[in-house]
């Protein structure tokens, strides 16, 4: 049964991939020819024949240069690219997955056993890391409100009770925002969640 | 009768012509076992250097040079996480390391080495939040500075700007070789083939864990395949007997060949948030638990370009000066390409003086 979505004639469509084909390689081989027959018109009757031959292969390598530039940015290409990645990609995908089954078979330890338990590390580090950091921050607000405090207490020879001061946040190690949490960088986080 | 004699001189030169190439080839080709031999004997690194730092399996070398340096503030180069950094040390007389040592400046450089399957799991906020700002902490107790100068190149200037934003209070200088900043634009190759569209950068890591080497190599050279895989080979052939070609074709080569592989995580923050969401721009690039404001970026910054780059094409480098807090900004071009800012003849005889003393009066 026909989709009612899809109005495009196969045929017709085929057609006209085979026709804007034909049409890019009579393109290439115009500006070939067009290249290399300027090359040749250009030929001086002093210059050797090795000379004029380097002067139409450049001419050749320029036009050939032009079409990979094109070709490497038309869809054709990015689809072909795309299919080799995906191919790559599952082949070592289930490279891994069987080299492990066979670790484990010799009860051994496969890489994945190990990147699980690099995984859980670093995300201990990075929990630890930021915990000492936040630690950090509050014991700097501390300190500086500390300080306002003392001063206002060294200054407060006055008879009204000396204001409390609001406390400045202390010095950071970084002056940026906080990026929201869902973008922490836990690899093993990140990891987990796709699967 | 003077025509028949033109015709039988031009087309005796002609002949000659012939033999002479034919003879030449031959003899480039009885050159080719000593030139394998050659090749792989290339040394790496013009400047005499000490490791001073070291931390994991990154270095930190200094340059030595016979005369004390005559700015206070130190330099440090952060290179790419892509290739070795000896191209910023290529040969004597085109080494901007040199450059830098002979106007006086005291200068260092990261040595990344090459990430091993532990080192997956590296963030840039370990490498912008761990390593460089350790380095940094380093280098302002060891030279006395309360400041270091930072020069980036490549994906090494897009950390630099990451560091320099997140940690203004340690940067005295900034400039950039080449760096990725607005991946909004999809003029370069690598722009267009990384998009959401064309890649899953998530099933990649997930299955590769680092970035290979061999996938970057492949992935550098297929931007100008012909230039790459016909012409290069063709043009060493013809040049075989020039002595100084082949040293600078070897050295160039074997650094070009000496890529690394990107730890995953990296890799993955790369793509995703730069090349796919633009976030650095946006204000909005997670480093860690903190996001880059680009605006927090107040010191001198100096931007430099190479117009006929297509691995990092100007349009993703030139709108850093519009994005930073800086009332000292500039911007130089060069009519070179990515790698030709590093090694190139007019790099050397234009540009790098003109940042040595831009730097000079700043530090």
């Amino acid at each position: 049964m026909p989709d009612d979505d899809d109005d495009t004639d196969p045929i017709s469509e085929a057609t006209r991939r085979f026709t804007e084909g034909q049409e890019h390689f009579a393109r290439l081989w115009t500006d070939f020819a067009g290249k290399m027959a300027s090359a040749g018109a250009s030929f001086s009757p002093n210059a050797t024949p090795p000379d004029a031959a380097r002067g139409m292969r450049s001419a050749f390598f320029d036009a050939l240069t032009g079409y990979f530039e094109q070709y490497l940015r038309s869809p054709e290409f990015l689809d072909s690219w795309k299919q080799v990645m995906a191919g790559a990609i599952e082949f070592r995908r289930q490279l891994n997955e069987n080299l492990g089954r066979v670790h484990h078979e010799f009860q051994g330890t496969s890489r994945q056993d190990i990147d699980q338990l690099m995984i859980a590390l670093t995300h201990l580090e990075r929990r630890l890391v930021d915990t000492i950091e936040r630690a950090e921050e509050r014991i700097d607000g501390l300190s500086a409100r500390l300080q306002l405090l003392e001063k206002a207490v060294a200054g407060g020879a006055s008879s009204s009770p000396a204001p409390i001061a609001k406390p400045k946040p202390g010095p950071k190690k970084t002056t940026e925002k906080k990026a929201p949490a869902k973008k922490k960088s836990a690899p093993g986080k990140r990891s987990r969640a796709r699967k | 009768m003077s025509t028949q004699t033109d015709f039988i001189s031009s087309w005796a030169a002609a002949q000659t012509a012939m033999v002479q190439e034919t003879a030449r080839n031959f003899q480039r080709v009885s050159r080719l076992p000593s030139l394998w031999r050659r090749a792989r004997k290339v040394k790496k690194g013009a400047t005499p250097s000490e490791v001073v730092y070291e931390e994991d399996r990154l270095k930190l070398l200094h340059y030595v040079s016979d005369e004390p340096p005559r700015y206070r503030t130190p330099v440090l180069f952060v290179f790419a996480l892509v290739n070795r950094p000896y191209v910023l040390d290529l040969l004597p007389g085109k080494s901007v390391i040199e450059k830098f040592v002979q106007a006086g400046f005291d200068t260092y450089l990261i040595d990344w080495h090459r990430p091993t399957h532990a080192d997956r799991h590296h963030t840039l906020d370990t490498y912008v939040n761990g390593y460089i700002r350790n380095i940094v902490d380093h280098l302002r107790e060891r030279a006395g500075a309360p400041r270091v100068s930072l020069v980036g190149y490549c994906m090494g200037g897009t950390m630099s700007t990451l560091f320099t934003a997140l940690h203004p209070d340690k940067v005295a200088n900034l400039v950039l070789m080449a760096a990725g900043i607005d991946f909004e634009t999809r003029e370069g190759l690598l722009n267009l083939w990384s998009d959401e569209e064309n890649f899953d950068v998530d099933a990649f890591v997930d299955a590769f864990g680092n970035c290979p080497a061999e996938f970057l190599q492949s992935t550098f050279q297929m931007m100008n395949p012909v230039a790459n895989y016909l012409q290069k080979p063709l043009n060493f052939f013809e040049r075989m007997d020039d002595e100084a070609f082949v040293e600078e074709f070897f050295t160039m080569e074997t650094w070009l060949n000496d890529n690394v592989s990107i730890p995953g995580e990296v890799y993955r923050e790369f793509v995703k948030y730069l090349y796919q969401r633009n976030l650095l721009v946006k204000n909005q690039m997670p480093v860690g638990r903190h996001l880059v404001n680009l605006r927090n970026i107040v010191c001198p910054v100096l931007n430099l370009m190479a117009s006929r780059d297509d691995l990092v094409p100007c349009a993703q480098s030139e709108p850093f000066t519009d994005l930073v807090g800086s009332a000292d900004r500039r911007t130089m071009k060069l009519e070179t390409g990515h790698i030709g800012l590093a090694v190139g003849k007019r790099a050397h005889q234009e540009l790098w003086p003109k940042v040595c003393d831009w730097l000079g009066e700043r530090s």
